[in-house]
C-alpha cells in the first residue's frame, strides 16, 4: 500500500514542547510552538488522554497521536518507524485505551481522512472494537478471558480490571493502533505489548471467544503476527 | 453504556442505553443482583437506546440470562435497531435468549 508524504511536525497539546525537542532533533521532526494550528500532516503529543481530549485529537490533519505520560512523551523510533510506513497511527497507555470508546474515535479518524462508505465504517468499527478487546485484555492486561465464565465471577472479575488498570505492570503497557489505505482496500493493525498467543490453538466459546471469527466474518484477511501479539485486518473498500 | 431497571408483580424491565462493551462489567454485576430481588418471572431487556454492542457485550446479556435461570426467571429481548440487531443476527443470538 502507498502511503502519504510522512508527518514532519510534532504538535504538543499540555505537553512543554522542550520535552520533545531532543527526540525531534534526532528523527528530523520539526517542533511547533504550543499554539500553533496543526498543519498537514502532523505528530500529536497529547497529555492527560482521556475521552474527551481523544474525541477532540483524533482528526484530520493530525496523523498520529501519542499519549504522553509522567514517564515521556511516548514516541520510539520503532514507533516513528511503523508511522512511516502507515497512514495513521495512535500509540496509548492501555489504562487509557480500556477507558475511551477508541473503536469508535479510530473508525471516525478513518472516514474523515479517506472517505469510505457508511457500511465500511460500520465494519471497522466492530472489528476494530473486537481486535482491541483482545490485545487489551488478554494481551496487555494478561487475562486469559474477556469475562469470567459465569456471573458469580463478576465482582472478583472487576476489583482484577481494576487492579490491572492500575498497577505499571499492566496499565502502563503500550498498545498501537495504525491504519493505511489505497483504492481497494483499508488495513488496520492492532499491536499490544502482552506476552502473546497461539493463533492456531482452538477457542472455546461460551461466554466469550467470539471475537476473532467475528472479525474474520467481517474482513477481507486477518493476519496474525509478532508471536500473536499484532492483528492486520484487511477490509474491501 | 446506562442502564434503568422498573420492576413490578409484571414484569421486569430492564432499559439499556448508550455502547454496550467490554467495559461494562460493573454494571451487568448490578444487574444480575438486581434478578435476586422479589418480582416478576419475567424479564425484558429492552436494548433500542443501544447504538452499539461488541461480542462481549452479548456475553454480559448471557451473563444476565444465567442469573435469571437461577431465580427461574426467563429473559427475552426486544427492540434491537441498526449494528445491534445485525450483530444479534449474525451470532444468532436468538437461539440462546428469544429476540422479540
Amino acid at each position: 500500500m502507498t502511503t502519504d508524504m510522512a508527518p514532519s511536525h510534532i504538535l504538543c497539546d499540555g505537553v512543554s514542547p522542550e520535552a520533545v525537542t531532543e527526540f525531534a532533533s534526532q528523527h528530523g521532526l520539526t517542533v511547533l510552538g504550543a499554539n500553533s494550528a496543526a498543519p498537514m500532516p502532523c505528530i500529536l503529543v497529547l497529555s492527560d488522554a482521556c475521552e474527551q481530549r481523544l474525541s477532540s485529537a483524533l482528526r484530520a490533519p493530525v496523523r498520529a497521536c501519542f499519549e504522553a505520560t509522567p514517564e515521556g512523551h511516548g514516541m520510539t523510533a520503532n514507533a516513528l518507524e511503523r508511522m512511516n510506513a502507515c497512514q495513521l497511527l495512535l500509540s496509548l497507555t492501555t489504562s487509557t485505551a480500556y477507558k475511551t470508546p477508541l473503536a469508535q474515535f479510530v473508525s471516525r479518524w478513518i472516514s474523515q481522512s479517506t472517505h469510505i462508505e457508511v457500511d465500511l465504517i460500520s465494519n471497522l468499527e466492530l472489528a476494530i472494537q473486537e481486535a482491541l478487546a483482545n490485545a487489551l485484555i488478554h494481551g496487555n492486561m494478561g487475562f486469559k478471558k474477556t469475562l469470567p465464565d459465569s456471573f458469580h465471577g463478576l465482582s472478583q472479575y472487576g476489583q482484577d480490571v481494576e487492579h490491572r488498570l492500575t498497577d505499571q505492570e499492566h496499565g502502563q503497557l503500550r498498545i498501537e493502533l495504525s491504519s493505511c489505505w489505497d483504492d481497494e482496500s483499508v488495513s488496520i493493525s492492532i499491536l499490544d505489548n502482552g506476552a502473546g498467543f497461539d493463533i492456531t490453538a482452538p477457542v472455546e466459546k461460551s461466554v466469550t471467544g467470539w471475537g476473532l471469527s467475528l472479525i474474520r466474518k467481517l474482513a477481507l484477511s486477518v493476519d496474525v503476527t509478532e508471536g500473536g501479539r499484532k492483528i492486520t485486518m484487511r477490509f474491501a473498500r | 453504556m446506562e442502564y434503568t431497571i422498573q420492576s413490578d408483580s409484571n414484569q421486569r424491565l430492564v432499559n439499556l442505553k448508550g455502547r454496550l462493551t467490554f467495559t461494562d462489567h460493573e454494571q451487568f454485576r448490578k444487574i444480575t443482583e438486581a434478578m435476586h430481588e422479589p418480582g416478576s418471572a419475567k424479564c425484558t431487556l429492552d436494548v433500542s437506546g443501544l447504538e452499539f454492542i461488541d461480542s462481549a457485550g452479548l456475553g454480559l446479556l448471557l451473563l444476565v440470562n444465567e442469573a435469571a435461570k437461577e431465580n427461574d426467571i426467563s429473559v427475552s429481548i426486544r427492540g434491537a435497531q441498526d449494528q445491534v440487531k445485525k450483530m444479534l443476527e449474525i451470532t444468532r443470538f436468538e437461539e440462546m435468549i428469544p429476540v422479540e
